[in-house]
């Protein structure tokens, strides 16, 4: 049946920045399909909470690891404790983004932009895909059986973001725009996507991008009607319908897909 | 000369000038047409436009002439819907001139419709004008390009590229036709087909992807939808037809000599966004 390419039964998943907004779906729609499921989070009582949730909702093993995706030495102890913990990983999902605890600095105007700041997103958003990539691609590599790596880029990876839409919009009370720093590393995700796509493909492991469209969560009524009247679709996405794309791309659904971007974003793309 | 020589290199002025050549300039006395028309002439080109409406051809050549004296360019009758025509004014085209350079396909015609409303009649004209038409005319050209280094610039359009916003257009009068857009995506992929299989032939491919240049007719009619149009473009407002001069000599001269099966966007900005 078609629908067993879907399975991810025995295989083992990673998931960086698992106990996030979005983190938390990938993680369980993994585990749903049968996959077992380590969930990286810098928040290590979020991503404990969350293990204990799917193991318990859907009898899958899980395991929360800790870890600052920012520091190289964390980063090769947590693709270690994983690999001694399942034996191997399959799918790698490279996922976690931050906005830094600085917002102020993290919001603040392009002309003003601190070169620090700069450097603190990158270091989540782009630095951290290399780190994770290395750690985890070296074992996918020496095992030899080879894998599938999903990338989380951005549409504003593909698109300029409209700054129109961010007149009167607020996140948690607070203002909100989209930084360049974000747009650039995203950019830069898909590039690293491809280019690992290329470099790992002799080793059977396919690397794609996945791009969800703007996510309902915390954002005020003015930021989700003007985004919305963006979106040929008219509104923002549900986490729920990222999962799809991202268990297509996990699994042997997709064997023949590789280096690839997809856009599931209501169609903002598309005009 | 050496690899790298900037102080015996060619000037940008020598690499943009189009002295010598003579460009066959389908569609050439239309909105676009007449823009790319004048800017090869202004960079000494000879021109012929071609276009269903010769009169209003031999008008354009006339005008080119009484602005530059010197200029050379001249009408001719060319319908791109009928394959007999094409031929014969491809012919008469290399004839007049010894051969030309330069082929821009810039010839477009079609009806507004809906894709509720578009007909099979429809489709297969506006399908028939731009993209077969195209077609036919690059394949009756390339042989007489294929000797001479030459290039084509194909119009597509930002709706090769993207779709057009519904909302925009409030009534069928003015819908943008679902066959346009197809139309203009397949010119797109055809040029990139052709950039690779015409280089063995010394033949540069390009196209130019136009954003928002509505007929004056339309901005009359509907200043609404041109306010819409605006707004929705980074730069805040519509294309001025002069504005693909610039990039029409670009790709059309040797200062793009190692540039094919490129999709360059004049839009303001409308498809990064």
């Amino acid at each position: 049946m078609a629908s067993d390419r879907f399975a991810l039964d025995g295989r083992v998943a990673l998931v960086t920045g698992g106990a996030g907004i979005l983190g938390r779906r990938f993680c369980s729609g993994l585990a749903e399909h049968g996959a077992a499921v380590a969930i990286v989070d810098i928040d290590a009582e979020g991503a404990k909470r969350l293990a204990d949730e799917i193991s318990r909702e859907t009898g899958g093993r899980t395991l929360p690891v800790a870890c600052d995706l920012r520091e190289p030495e964390q980063v090769r102890r947590m693709a270690d404790d994983v690999v001694s913990a399942f034996g191997r990983i399959d799918v790698l999902h490279n996922n976690a983004a931050g906005k830094s605890s600085d917002l102020d600095a993290f919001f603040a105007p392009f002309e003003d932009y601190s070169l620090k700041q700069w450097r603190a997103v990158m270091a989540i958003d782009l630095d951290a895909m290399f780190l994770v990539a290395q750690a985890v691609g070296k074992h996918m590599v020496a095992r030899g059986g080879g894998g599938s790596v999903i990338q989380t880029a951005s549409i504003y990876g593909v698109v300029a973001a409209d700054q129109r839409i961010y007149a009167g919009s607020e996140y948690g009370g607070r203002p909100i725009n989209t930084p360049a720093v974000y747009a650039a590393a995203k950019a830069g995700v898909i590039g690293l996507t491809r280019h690992l796509a290329a470099y790992w493909a002799p080793h059977r492991i396919r690397v794609n991008a996945l791009t969800p469209g703007g996510v309902e969560s915390g954002q005020n009524e003015t930021f989700r009607r003007r985004y919305s009247d963006r979106v040929p679709m008219g509104r923002m996405a549900n986490p729920d319908e990222m999962v799809g794309a991202l268990v297509y791309l996990a699994s042997d659904a997709s064997s023949y897909v590789t280096g690839q971007n997809i856009i599931v974003d209501g169609g903002l793309t598309a005009w | 000369m050496s690899y790298a020589d900037p102080a015996a290199s060619p000037t940008v002025a020598a690499l943009l000038s189009l002295k010598g050549r003579t460009a066959l300039v389908v569609g050439g006395a239309g909105l676009l047409g007449s823009e790319i028309s004048f800017a090869l002439a202004e960079q000494e080109a000879t021109v012929i436009m071609a276009g269903r409406d010769a009169g209003r051809c031999h008008h354009r050549a006339d005008e080119i002439m009484q602005k530059m004296p010197g200029a050379r360019a001249r009408g001719l009758n060319m319908d791109i819907t009928k394959p007999d025509s094409i031929r014969a004014g491809v012919e008469e085209a290399a004839r007049l001139t010894g051969g030309f350079h330069i082929l821009v396909n810039c010839g477009w015609s079609g009806r507004k419709n809906t894709f509720e409303s578009i007909t099979d009649e429809d489709w297969d004209r506006d399908i028939e004008v731009s993209l077969n038409g195209v077609f036919r005319t690059i394949k009756a050209a390339v042989p007489v390009l294929a000797t001479r280094n030459g290039v084509i610039l194909n119009i597509a359009s930002m709706y090769g590229v993207v779709a057009p916003d519904p909302g925009l257009y409030d009534s069928s009068k003015f819908a943008n036709p679902p066959s346009y857009g197809a139309a203009k995506a397949g010119i797109v992929q055809l040029t990139r087909y052709l950039a690779a299989f015409l280089a063995p032939q010394g033949i540069r491919v390009n196209c130019i992807s136009p954003g928002p240049f509505p007929y004056e007719t339309t901005q009359v009619e509907n200043p609404e939808f041109i306010k819409r149009l605006a707004a929705k473009n980074p730069l805040g407002r519509i294309g001025r037809p002069h504005e693909l001069k610039g990039v029409a000599v670009l790709l059309c001269s040797d200062a793009s000599s190692y540039m094919t099966g490129q999709n360059v966007s004049v839009d303001g900005g409308w498809t990064v966004w």
